[in-house]
């Protein structure tokens, strides 16, 4: 895989630049969060498992998605773990947003998670 | 002097806890018109143009334009008086508010077809009857949060009997207030109701029908949350943006404290915990058996 420098020049100039993180980096950085956040050890934390399976109240996700918008140098919407409600799940869109970014398409911008479930209509 | 009814809803106190806060500070992240009630979108509005067709919406719903005298609940920093008064034609718009900083800053307008008053719905005593009535994003302030809910309703059903006492025949209330969906009292975290609105609790739309059943018809019912996700998410990043400037005002305590606020409601309104309810009720001329008989309406 090419290094973090190949991957910075193929992007359209952006005012920061900021860290590009792996999916398995963003997963294993948000897996240790939630094990010292809540007391849990490795063998508990899986990325296919629900984040409220965890009692992750909404308080703390708010405080573990700014910390991890900090991490990832970029603003993060606070309803991110209710959209993508697993390890998993944050790490591949988290991932995905980067690599759109790098191609240069246009689309919402990256603090809006996109909206793909149905369970979110309303008037 | 009010009637001998008990004060079921937030003291002046609580109010004046959150929205004393301070203008200025409300005036970095909030629209220019400094409305804190969720907007209306269409299109692509600007916060601006969002809270404008809000107002409008209210004043249209409740056949406020061109109006004599108009009641506004809860009558914030004032955006919805002077609507009333420099859009619609209305003759005199009087306000209700319990914070001090709001009334004050509403006589600065120095505008005569406005009256503020620092006081409760409890203890107001109209001089003359109001051909619309307009509450919107105060009702959340109703009733306090440790009322069983008979006592709830109960509180709740005392306004629209002064509502229904106050306005012409005819008449309309078009009210807006943040509601429980899916979650109750016990669900609303500690850091909100002890820290942000103490003695507050939010109203179930069930609640609101009860207490209006037989002095109010329900005409028309909007429950649109993600409209409040959009307004809010506007406000936060208002506030984001002019950080600085807010820990100026208020302290670096207080700006971490609303914004931890503004993402829980986000949060709350984006999964459906809670609601953004606008309703329209038309005042029943007759009343039959709202009241005990022989009581005078």
């Amino acid at each position: 895989m090419g290094g973090q420098g190949s991957k910075v020049s193929q992007r359209a100039p952006m005012p920061n630049t900021r860290p590009v993180r792996g999916k398995e980096e963003i997963e294993k950085w948000i897996s240790c969060v939630l094990m010292d956040l809540l007391g849990l050890k490795a063998e508990e934390v899986n990325p296919r498992t629900p984040f409220d399976r965890y009692g992750l109240d909404s308080s703390a996700a708010i405080g573990i998605t700014d910390a991890l918008g900090t991490w990832m140098g970029r603003t993060l919407s606070p309803t991110l773990f209710y959209d993508y409600p697993t390890i998993e799940a944050v790490a591949l869109y988290l991932t995905e947003e980067d690599s759109h970014t790098a191609a240069g398409r246009l689309g919402s911008a990256p603090s809006e998670p996109r909206l793909e479930r149905g369970n979110l209509q309303g008037a | 002097m009010n009637q001998g009814s008990v004060n079921l809803g937030a003291s002046a106190e609580a109010i004046q806890h959150h929205y004393d806060v301070g203008n200025e500070f409300y005036q970095l992240w909030l629209d220019s018109s400094c409305t804190y009630s969720c907007a209306l979108w269409e299109g692509n509005d600007t916060l601006e143009q969002a809270q404008t067709r809000k107002l409008d919406y209210h004043i249209f719903q409740s056949r406020a334009e061109r109006a004599g005298r108009v009641l506004d609940v809860g009558c914030g920093w004032g955006s919805l008086l002077k609507r009333l008064v420099q859009a619609h034609g209305v003759g005199q718009a009087v306000g209700l508010t319990l914070s001090e900083k709001q009334a004050k800053h509403i006589i600065g307008f120095n505008e005569p077809r406005i009256t503020v008053r620092l006081e409760s719905w409890q203890d107001h005593l109209p001089e003359q009857a109001y051909d619309a009535i307009i509450s919107v994003g105060a009702f959340e302030h109703f009733a306090q949060s440790d009322l069983p809910e008979a006592k709830k309703v109960d509180a709740y059903r005392q306004f629209f009997k002064r509502c229904h006492d106050w306005l012409k025949p005819g008449g309309f209330i078009s009210l807006q207030s943040i509601a429980y969906e899916n979650s109750g009292r016990e669900d609303l975290p500690e850091f909100i109701s002890k820290t942000i609105f103490p003695e507050s609790d939010l109203p179930r739309l069930a609640e609101i029908a009860k207490a209006s059943e037989r002095l109010f018809e329900i005409v028309l019912v909007r429950n649109e949350r993600n409209q409040y996700e959009k307004t809010i998410r506007e406000w936060r990043q208002r506030l984001i943006q002019h950080r600085e400037e807010a820990v100026r005002l208020v302290g670096e305590e207080t700006v971490a404290r609303y914004d931890k606020y503004l993402q829980l409601s986000l949060i709350g309104f984006h999964i459906g915990t809670t609601g953004l309810l606008r309703i329209t009720l038309r005042r029943v001329t007759d009343p039959r058996g709202a009241f005990p008989s022989g009581t005078r309406i």
